[in-house]
């Protein structure tokens, strides 16, 4: 194992400590696979070290004792090392960490310990891409100078990766942001005024200020398949987004410029809410790739129109002017 | 591999449906395997999940053979007769649990004295220990601060010395300082072998354990609350001295620990080859900060006991103190009184006639409930109430915890008729089942009176409770005529018994203040 020297004199002063936290997780079920972790100490945790070596020396064995904790929690659940189930973490660490140094040598936990919990929830989420994630992340994190920015600036990239159900708390975030850094985040163009645009998100929900337009999302599919719904979906417009009824289980469907979700909800919503349908005979060229021609059901509400078949287990849902 | 230790499992504890309408929490996106120092929000609600989870990582991999003694059912449980005795097992439907771990863990939240009985080599310390880490303090700390009692064990030994140079040079006791032993400052407390210490010994431990403080030679230290573990290789208080009757009574809760399965004897194997200790594996998520503690005992504070749970332990606690032999006076007719008096028991219960003695669970005991019994009663109800996750006691949290806390407190007459019948000779030995068959009987005697929905002393209880405050004379004269025919309503060719002696007494009791009330607003 090839370490950089301030590496190796930390694990040498830390020794003993570190070696019994090694010892409790390997003597858990799911057991450490040492040389595993030692490779993600030299390939994840090195190049960190290095960086702070740079930066912060004084706050180096702090560093080197939390992330080494960490470390052993991310690689002993698969999260991270050679034998991860998904890459994220390992480039999280390897690419963008070495970036927040000043950060992770102020508080180690809440800065890459939040970040990698983030990353972990995200790659969980099949509603956010995981890749836009970490590269908007990669991108804004090392213009956060506390650990509050920085989580504001992983729930925003959530937002902008498909994370529709973080479209308010996101903007929340934004709005503690300085200007140049929450515009930024959002993809708006430099010297944009956050009002502007936080004025314009609010006032079209299908608006991007990255300037892609967006034609829609295609959400749901046979549970079989991984998919949310038993039954080919029932939809009817709500006031905000959609209710949706698949056999006995319920949704509420919301969707932005972003991304789409569908969060299950009591059935009595469905029933009780008295959803209305807007028969508005619209068009949409995407409906002919998804669904037959016949029985096509339309909901549409105030920003929004959502598109599903008795003979498919997919909707798809897209903003308003896109159906003229 | 290994499977003794692991991380906490991220399943809830207690599972319930999902609540309606939840809203999305931004602070979950970053959340995971990483643990993050917990914010403010929530934190209440997360206690008792922590609780639970210290819970079951103890019965899951700290204890080998847990026993699931503490048995709740969600719906009528299997049971199976074995052998030539008849004897019952059963397998309860809703989550149960091992008295063992769980008594001492209530005992950590509610910050109280919880007694370890058994044999030696059976875990008895180490559980202890292992309360001690999760309040945070390291394994060498709490093995050192450990009381160990033993025969030669003195003041000193047990709370500290006087400092050698003050003591020549001091002018007035003021002036000396104590060096006190520092387990006096901890906030688990372990007393190993307890009843190996001297009586004199022993009463000094009494003053740190009963009112919080040491003292030598005019000094005193406070003690920071905390919760006391006690170990006895005998529950009869054998060993090399008696155990003082105050200091027991101090003890909230008795567990006993049950033998080892040999059927687990290759996780022991492991564990002896592996070379690892439960107490220093202990996950960092189940550790509680001062503050937690604190709050937990809030939190279970808070926990409600409703009026018809709160009914049933007044009725059964009233069954045992009542001794109509024993006094004159209306008031002294008490077990307290035959026992204080110094004379033969055998000889004053020969005179308690009248009574249907095997039918009357008060005939079963040599002694009543103290005060203190009652509180220790009601504060673990609802510290497992809160710890199933409930606001508010049932009626089985406090059968499953009654007979921990009665354990020792609550002595059984064994030359009483219930006990000479065959059916009832395993309850000579098996003092858990036998109070709790106690509570079982009481409780049938409650239905059978019909007091959940007949309790004519209670109206007038809550009619009082009310207040006075501009009552007419003629609705006090009322009021006094109503108490005085309930009086003869209920003793008019009745015999007395436990309940009847209190509600007796009670309605004595509303009579006087009533009078002390009428007497006023005539004077005025």
């Amino acid at each position: 194992m090839a370490l950089s020297p301030p590496f190796k004199t930390q694990l040498r002063a830390l020794r003993t400590v570190l070696n019994e936290r090694v010892e409790t997780v390997r003597h858990s079920p799911s057991g450490l696979d040492t040389e595993a972790f030692s490779e993600f100490l030299e390939q994840g945790l090195d190049p960190i070290v290095r960086a702070a070596a740079q930066t912060s020396p004084e706050r180096l064995p702090v560093i080197v004792d939390e992330l080494f904790t960490m470390a052993l929690s991310v690689v002993s659940t698969n999260h991270a090392g050679p034998g991860a189930r998904q890459d994220y973490v390992n480039q999280l660490w390897r690419d963008v960490a070495p970036s927040l140094t000043a950060l992770i040598a102020h508080d180690p936990i809440e800065s890459l310990g939040a970040l990698t919990n983030a990353m972990i929830k995200v790659a969980g989420d099949r509603g956010i891409d995981s890749d836009g994630w970490l590269k908007l992340i990669g991108e804004t994190a090392p213009d956060a100078d506390n650990v509050a920015a920085l989580k504001s600036l992983g729930v925003i990239a959530a937002w902008c990766s498909g994370g529709v159900k973080l479209r308010g708390a996101a903007l929340a975030a934004a709005d503690g942001l300085p200007e140049d850094l929450a515009c930024k985040a959002v993809g708006a163009p430099k010297r944009a005024k956050w009002d502007e645009v936080r004025g314009r998100i609010e006032a079209d929900m299908w608006w991007r200020p990255d300037g892609v337009g967006s034609s829609g999302h295609v959400v749901g599919g046979f549970a079989g398949f991984r998919g949310s719904f038993l039954e080919p979906p029932l939809v009817e417009a709500a006031e905000e987004g959609f209710w949706v009824l698949s056999g006995e289980r319920c949704f509420h469907l919301i969707a932005d410029g972003f991304g789409a979700y569908l969060e299950p909800v009591d059935l009595e919503a469905f029933e009780t809410t008295g959803a209305q349908t807007h028969p508005k005979t619209t068009h949409n060229p995407a409906w002919a790739k998804l669904f037959p021609a016949q029985d096509l059901s339309l909901a549409q509400n105030a920003h929004s129109v959502a598109a599903s078949s008795p003979h498919s287990y997919s909707i798809h849902i897209s903003p308003l002017m896109a159906t003229a | 591999m290994f499977k003794g230790f692991k991380g906490l499992s991220k399943s809830p504890t207690n599972p319930a449906a999902p609540r309606k309408g939840k809203a999305y929490d931004v602070a979950e996106l970053f959340e995971g395997p990483i643990g993050l120092p917990s914010g403010d929000s929530g934190e209440g609600l997360a206690l008792d999940e922590k609780l639970r989870q210290a819970y079951f990582w103890i019965v899951n991999h700290a204890i080998i053979s847990s026993h699931y003694d503490v048995e709740f059912n969600a719906a009528s449980p299997r049971q199976f007769t074995v052998g030539d005795g008849q004897s019952l097992l059963t397998l309860p439907t809703a989550q149960s649990y091992s008295s063992y771990a769980l008594l001492p863990l209530l005992t950590f939240a509610t910050r109280s004295k919880c007694l370890f009985v058994g044999g030696p080599g059976r875990g008895k310390t180490a559980s202890a220990i292992l309360m001690g880490v999760l309040a945070g303090y390291p394994v060498k700390s709490i093995r050192r601060a450990m009381q160990h009692g033993q025969p030669q064990m003195t003041i000193a030994d047990l709370l500290g010395n006087p400092l050698p140079a003050d003591l020549v040079a001091a002018q007035s006791m003021d002036d000396i300082r104590i060096a006190w032993r520092d387990w006096l400052g901890m906030q688990v407390k372990i007393i190993d072998e307890y009843n190996r210490i001297p009586t004199r010994t022993q009463s000094a431990l009494l003053t740190v354990m009963g009112d919080n403080y040491a003292e030598i030679l005019n000094q005193v230290f406070e003690c920071p609350d905390a919760a006391w573990y006690l170990t006895a290789n005998s529950d009869q208080g054998g060993g090399t001295y008696q155990v003082i009757e105050a200091l027991r009574d101090r003890i909230d809760v008795t567990v006993q620990a049950l033998s080892f399965n040999p059927r687990f004897l290759g996780e022991l194997l492991l564990r002896i080859e592996e070379n690892v200790r439960p107490e220093e594996l202990v996950p960092r998520e189940i550790i509680f900060t001062e503050d937690e503690i604190d709050l937990m005992g809030e939190r279970i504070r808070d926990v409600a006991v409703p009026a018809s749970v709160r009914r049933r332990i007044e009725f059964f606690s009233s069954q045992f103190e009542m001794m109509q032999s024993a006094g004159d006076q209306f008031e002294y007719m008490t077990k307290d009184t035959a026992r204080l008096s110094g004379l033969d028991w055998n000889r004053i219960i020969s005179a308690d006639s009248g009574r249907d003695r095997l039918k009357d669970v008060g005939c079963q005991t040599t002694n009543g409930l103290s005060v203190r019994n009652l509180m220790s009663v009601l504060k673990f109800a609802k510290a497992m109430a809160w710890f199933r996750g409930s606001v508010e006691v049932e009626l089985e949290d406090v059968r499953q915890v009654m007979p921990f806390v009665l354990k020792d407190k609550l002595l059984p007459d064994l030359e009483a008729p219930f006990f000479a019948l065959p059916e009832n000779a395993v309850f000579r030995v098996d003092s858990i089942s036998w109070l709790r068959r106690l509570f079982d009987l009481s409780n049938e005697e409650f239905n059978r009176l019909n007091l959940d929905k007949s309790d004519p002393v209670g109206e007038l209880s809550d009619q009082f409770d009310a207040g006075l405050d501009g009552l007419s004379a003629r609705e006090v004269r009322s009021r006094l005529v109503k108490i005085e025919k309930l009086i003869a309503k209920l003793s008019d060719g009745k015999k007395l018994y436990g309940h009847l002696y209190d509600d007796l007494l009670k309605l004595k009791y509303l009579h006087q203040r009533y009078t002390n009330y009428l007497l006023w607003v005539q004077s005025k």
